[in-house]
């Protein structure tokens, strides 16, 4: 039995190569590169291989690098390719959608934020692709699809961003550009524009679901290292064949909060959490600027922002703040 | 595996990472406690502003003034000197002692030589050194500004010295940017600083030429409706415009030190009934710069040469910065200007700090209560398509001709004093607040300034404290009033030119809670119907 007090692997568990269990619907050859590594035994298997490929994640591959190369060489033609201002400026390169005069025209021209469109399909295309892959591989081994539709939850996050959301304002200059500081800036800017997005309900639920899935994972991962001593990290069987690391880990919770989730439920507990992170972000993200124009006020006409006393004796308003809707 | 491994990694991984941990504590310019904490709204919502004593700011000596000039029998500059088109109404003395001012202020290197070419034949007169065609134009700018922007510059004024600092050309500047045409094939490359050391430097320059000349974009930031409007009609900027204006503001904090609660609330930027008074100062800084820009520097663009130009020609224009250099007061209120203000101000006198005060002291009044007529000059906004939920349970809407974003703003037609209530009737609940937050209001004594500001310091008579080291720290007591300087854009002598200011909206206080005092002063007496009612009136 493993003594998991430490933050990396105690045991390493070292067999013959595992080829895997045998191929039942697919004609396609694992790749069987045989490696174990010790470092890597310290945070997880040792056994390295076999690899799979097939033509999902080739392509994916592809169409991936193809995205990367599209923004690194149009940052990299920014700085005027000096390899140096390229690796100091990194932070603050960016490559930007097209400006609101094209609309959602998908002809752009390249340097105007064509390449954005293109970045963005290759890079959607390679993502897209990779879950194509996750879902293909999953089945050839006879899982669940459980793994394929968090990892769905996340891409709808990122097209609503990138795409759903520019093409419901109409226009791609709506969508975040390729860039560090600058997807930063987006972000900031957006949440300013809409009128302060910590008050758009479903940012709030997905940053309750974000925040509850580290809780979660915390919690989980304590009561598992915590009853191994038992054989607790035999989850699976305990699942059905409660023993006493289950009954252990089950009657701790009980106590210190009245209730447990099961081997079983906590599981169900964490997927939904993680799932929900994105996909509530993801309809508040659709919602900005189609249906809820300034999310502050949103939340004063229903209640949820409070007042404050104010500390200034009153004072006048510019005549143009006052008069126009636009301030 | 070897027992080597096993024996020796953690060894080598401890030293490694407590090397880390030594670079990390020791190369980076840490900050040591304590760090002065100022909030400047309501308790407990951290509208805070800090200042570590230890900051030192770039420019920051102060010189001091020269000895008063005798004017004694002193004749008239214009009378000893040719081509005096500025000063000539000064006594030589007082001519002479500014002259030399100046030159320390802006070339105290190259001294009177600078700007006069002493080898022509017309000696001082001589007008060929674009220099002294500069300054002349920068002389008539600090006297429209210490005479026109009160609401900004009041009590200290500015001097040469508030952006020169000693240097030819003020440190902190900004010129236009080239746009990228998006005709090439490759790379559409962001106007970032990319010579920055520090990450607010990166900034680009775009934004100052966005907003701080005459022909400015709208801010257009935050709808006033809380919903999309039914017509579908957007109500708010481009995503691409609002990070602009985003940097902007930035580059405004960077310029005073402080960050965005200095001025706004930042849950609900656009509402200035949540704003701080300093809102206002920076409202008008804002015009000003614009005024400053195009009617003084940008008329210079025919006589720098290219050496001083930016990459399109035009010469290097004022930004926040420009006089504040990282400081909230320009050299922390130093009052330079009050040594040379016959020659530096357009009537003689300092800037006049009542209006600021009025802001602060909740005493001011919208310009249109004393204006002529203030209806005619105005076209009657149109009842604006907002849904009256926008000001949902704080402010219910009236009837009639709105402020255009469902709110109801009349002018107020009394002086402030007593205006609160009975005018308003009828278009302001209260908003809820604590029972026992509904005293009244107190009566504005300007204790409850934030930053400790002392009445004291805002008589023009008094002397301001010098505070040394500890520049900046002291806070600013000035606080703006209704109106704009009338001369905006620079306007005819005696021009209305303030068609603006008509119909100043007033924030309705509603019956509101006690103000909490942010910093300094005792407790407030609370008083009648003074115009400083605590509200939270929103007016979006």
């Amino acid at each position: 039995m493993g003594s998991y007090s430490s933050i990396y692997n105690r045991i390493q568990v070292r067999g013959p190569f595992d080829p895997g269990v045998p191929l039942k619907h697919s004609s396609d050859t694992r790749i069987q590169s045989k490696a174990f590594s010790y470092w890597l035994g310290k945070i997880g298997d040792p056994q390295l291989g076999p690899l799979y490929l097939g033509w999902s994640g080739a392509a994916s591959l592809a169409f991936g690098f193809i995205a990367i190369e599209i923004i690194g060489l149009n940052m990299w033609a920014s700085v005027d390719w000096d390899p140096y201002a390229f690796v100091r400026n990194i932070a603050f390169l960016s490559l930007d959608p097209p400006p609101a005069k094209y609309g959602l025209n998908p002809l752009v021209p390249l340097g105007d934020g064509g390449w954005w469109i293109l970045a963005g399909f290759f890079l959607t295309s390679s993502i897209l692709l990779w879950w194509v892959r996750s879902y293909t591989r999953a089945r050839a081994l006879g899982m669940g699809t459980h793994t394929s539709w968090a990892f769905a939850s996340a891409i709808f996050l990122y097209l609503s961003l990138g795409l759903f959301r520019p093409i419901l304002m109409g226009s791609w200059s709506e969508a975040v550009p390729f860039g560090i500081i600058t997807h930063l800036n987006w972000t900031a800017s957006v949440s300013v524009l809409y009128g302060n997005w910590y008050y758009n309900p479903f940012h709030m639920l997905s940053i309750v679901f974000l925040y509850g899935s580290t809780m979660l994972f915390a919690m989980h991962g304590a009561t598992i290292l915590a009853v191994s001593r038992f054989g607790g990290e035999r989850e699976a069987e305990e699942i059905v064949d409660r023993g006493t690391a289950a009954e252990r880990g089950a009657l701790f919770w009980r106590w210190t909060m009245g209730f447990n989730a099961t081997f079983e439920s906590i599981h169900r507990w964490a997927w939904w959490f993680a799932v929900l992170t994105t996909f509530t972000g993801a309809i508040g993200v659709l919602l900005t600027g189609t249906v809820v124009d300034n999310w502050y006020l949103w939340g004063v006409k229903h209640g949820i922002a409070p007042s404050y006393p104010s500390v200034y004796p009153s004072f006048p308003i510019p005549d143009e703040a006052a008069r126009s809707v636009m301030q | 595996m070897s027992t080597k491994h096993v024996r020796y990694s953690p060894v080598i991984v401890g030293i490694l990472a407590g090397f880390l941990v030594l670079v990390g504590l020791i190369a980076p310019p840490w900050v040591l406690p304590p760090i002065e904490a100022v909030e400047t709204g309501p308790a407990a919502i951290e509208m805070v502003q800090y200042k570590a004593a230890s900051r030192q700011l770039p420019y920051d000596v102060r010189p001091a003034a020269l000895e008063p000039a005798d004017n004694e029998g002193s004749p008239k500059a214009s009378e000893v000197y040719q081509n005096v088109q500025v000063l000539g109404n000064l006594t030589d003395a007082e001519f002479t002692r500014l002259m030399l001012a100046i030159t320390e202020w802006v070339a105290p290197k190259q001294g009177c030589e600078y700007c006069h070419n002493l080898a022509s034949d017309q000696g001082f007169a001589d007008d060929g050194l674009y220099t002294k065609k500069v300054a002349r134009k920068m002389l008539e700018m600090v006297r429209h500004i210490n005479s026109k922007w009160p609401e900004h510059v009041a009590p200290s004024g500015v001097t040469c010295y508030t952006c020169h600092r000693g240097q030819n050309v003020p440190p902190w500047t900004w010129y236009e940017q080239n746009k990228p045409a998006g005709d090439t094939f490759m790379g559409k490359p962001r106007p970032w600083h990319l010579e920055a050391k520090t990450i607010r430097q990166f900034f680009p320059d775009v934004p100052y030429d966005k907003y701080l000349m005459d022909e400015h974009a709208s801010a257009q930031i935050q709808s006033s409706d809380p919903l999309v409007s039914r017509s579908g009609k957007a109500e708010v900027a481009k995503e691409q415009d609002a990070e602009d204006l985003y940097l902007f503001m930035m580059q405004m904090a960077n310029s005073m030190g402080v960050n965005c609660t200095y001025c706004h609330n930042s849950r609900a930027f656009r509402d200035w009934s949540q704003s701080t008074p300093y809102r206002w100062i920076a409202y008008w800084g804002i015009r000003m710069a614009r005024d400053v820009n195009t009617n003084y520097i940008e008329p210079l663009k025919t006589v720098f040469p290219d050496n001083r130009k930016g990459p399109l020609g035009d010469p290097a224009k004022a930004h926040c910065g420009t006089c504040h250099l990282g400081n909230n007061k320009p050299l922390g209120g130093y009052k330079l200007l009050d040594h040379y203000l016959v020659g530096l101000t357009e009537d003689g006198k300092a800037p006049d700090p009542g209006p600021k005060q009025a802001i602060l002291l909740g005493e001011a009044k919208p310009v249109a209560v004393t204006g002529p007529d203030q209806d005619a000059a105005q076209p009657k906004p149109s009842a604006a398509p907002v849904s009256k939920e926008a000001i949902g349970q704080s402010v219910a809407p009236g009837n009639g001709s709105g402020g255009g974003n469902g709110a109801e703003y009349k002018s107020q037609e009394k002086p402030a004093e007593g205006a609160g209530g009975a005018d308003l009737g009828g278009t302001v609940q209260p908003v809820q607040q604590a029972p026992n937050a509904n005293a009244p209001s107190p009566a504005p004594t300007g204790e409850n300034a934030p930053q400790g500001a002392a009445p004291s310091q805002m008589d023009p008579g008094t002397t301001m404290e010098q505070s040394g080291g500890k520049n900046g720290t002291e806070g600013t007591a000035d606080a703006p009033s209704a109106g704009q300087p009338p001369s905006n854009p620079l306007p005819a002598e005696n021009t209305p030119g303030k068609a603006e200011e008509k119909d100043v909206g007033t924030p309705e206080p509603a019956g509101g809670a006690a103000p909490k005092k942010t910093t300094g002063g005792g407790t407030s007496t609370p008083a009648g119907n003074g115009p400083a009612q605590g509200t939270t009136t929103r007016f979006d």
